[in-house]
């Protein structure tokens, strides 16, 4: 087990970039936007669009084209797969004829395995730039204000993004005690090697006093909260007030613009 | 104190746990064993069912914005891959376990009452793999145009991870016992 650098960030790719500074909630409706123009449109325009507005989204947010293309990595078993599948079925002009296997491969085939294709990999990219220049806490601030409306059902949207909030910072915080922990139970003696069994039953001298950290953690915070007056479902501000600037609002009209756009070509 | 405050905070923290269980990871055969599940069941055990399936949607939530709380990367993309099936029955494990081993349930420390969580602790894991399998078949079919067989799918993604749940189970459920004291004494004061 190693301590993760700066894990708190996630994928997160710290930069001061135009894009970064956007209103995390702009940034999320933009992505939702996006997504519902690739599920709902199939049309080789709109996805070259979207294509040159990504280009324009990672150099202007300054970051590196090999980092973002990173993350289509693990689907590319998803990729090879869509496309094979989507040019084994389709009827129209045979371009080719595989040998042995008799497959036909069509054009109409071909054209769908690209656009296909294509949808998944712009869907994945777009979702990864979205994460790399939204930090998680910025993601949750934004989460929380988008959702706010959501209260008068009551559903509390306050309390998750509380959570959520605790849940992230204290990822690096816990897992710095894991493993101080091992080593405070190395120096006593414990072994963490041996056959399967033997390392199984070393954990739990690990996890208790895990545990144990993790109750008087929340003890501590759960004290330091009922100091400060916090109360489950009172009406709460923020420190940091979201605010969305001329750029936010270019990029919301921007949006619109292209959505109108996509349905009409 | 308020016990509400108590258990955001504690559902909180088991979803960081959780993320660190992703992180601990011994090399097992036929897969690696994990710790995710382990706190899924302990989560329920602890915080009871509401929280303990509030808690694991939180650790979706982690994941799925980026935090590399999962086991096999995390981001947005993650809910194409066919793993995320387990993911998702995480909440209704954790709710299964609080609502039949709560850690209100458990009154002494009787081998009789170990028996009986760990029994629970199974079937909720049981209901992992149920959405998982389902998951995992139905995505691959989707990909490959119907030609995963569903024994393949219970195969690859059930059977072979029996091993490792049996231990989780007892493991948690050891732990469990160990362990009631100190939470209600956590929780109630």
């Amino acid at each position: 087990m190693t301590i993760i650098q700066d894990i708190t960030l996630g994928q997160y790719y710290p930069e001061n970039s135009a894009i970064h500074r956007l209103d995390p909630r702009s940034k999320l409706v933009a992505l939702l936007c996006m997504m519902m123009l690739l599920v709902l449109t199939i049309k080789l325009s709109v996805y070259l669009i979207l294509t040159a507005v990504l280009v324009l989204i990672v150099s202007l947010a300054k970051l590196p084209f090999a980092l973002v293309f990173k993350n289509l990595r693990p689907f590319l078993w998803l990729f090879l797969i869509t496309f094979l599948l989507n040019l084994a079925y389709g009827q129209g002009k045979i371009i080719w004829m595989v040998p042995v296997v008799h497959w036909h491969i069509t054009q109409e085939a071909l054209q769908r395995a690209g656009m296909y294709t294509f949808r998944i990999g712009l869907m994945i990219v777009f979702a990864a730039v979205f994460t790399l220049t939204t930090s998680p806490m910025d993601i949750t601030d934004g989460l929380a204000r988008l959702l706010s409306p959501l209260k008068k059902l009551k559903v509390p949207v306050q309390e998750f993004a509380l959570m959520m909030t605790i849940a992230i910072r204290f990822i690096p915080l816990l897992l710095e005690e894991a493993d101080r922990i091992r080593k405070a139970q190395i120096a006593r003696g414990a072994r963490f090697d041996g056959n399967i069994i033997q390392r199984i039953k070393s954990l739990i001298p690990l996890i208790i006093p895990l545990f144990i950290s993790a109750f008087r953690k929340a003890d501590d915070l759960a004290l330091a909260m009922e100091a400060r007056c916090y109360k489950i479902g009172a009406e709460r501000t923020n420190f940091n007030q979201l605010k969305l600037k001329i750029a936010d609002y270019s990029i919301l009209i921007g949006m619109i613009f292209l959505s109108i756009f996509s349905f009409v070509v | 104190m308020q016990t509400q405050l108590k258990m955001l905070l504690l559902a909180g923290l088991m979803a960081t746990l959780t993320g660190i269980g992703a992180v601990i990871r011994i090399p097992m055969l036929p897969v690696p064993f994990t710790l995710q599940t382990f706190f899924v069941l302990l989560s329920g055990c602890f915080l009871g069912p509401t929280w303990g399936a509030v808690s694991m949607g939180i650790y979706l939530l982690l994941g799925i914005i980026g935090l590399p709380v999962f086991a096999g990367g995390s981001g947005p993309g993650i809910v194409l891959t066919p793993g995320f099936g387990y993911l998702i029955a995480f909440p209704i494990a954790a709710y299964w376990t609080g609502k039949e081993a709560g850690i209100g349930r458990i009154r002494e420390k009787s081998p009789h009452k170990t028996f009986s969580i760990w029994l629970n602790m199974v079937i909720a894991s049981l209901l992992i793999f149920v959405p998982g399998i389902a998951y995992l078949w139905v995505l691959k079919n989707f990909y490959t145009g119907g030609s995963f067989p569903i024994f393949k799918a219970i195969f690859f993604g059930f059977v072979i991870f029996i091993p490792g749940l049996l231990i989780k189970s007892v493991l948690a459920a050891v732990i469990a016992v160990k362990l009631k004291d100190q939470i209600k004494i956590f929780i109630y004061g």
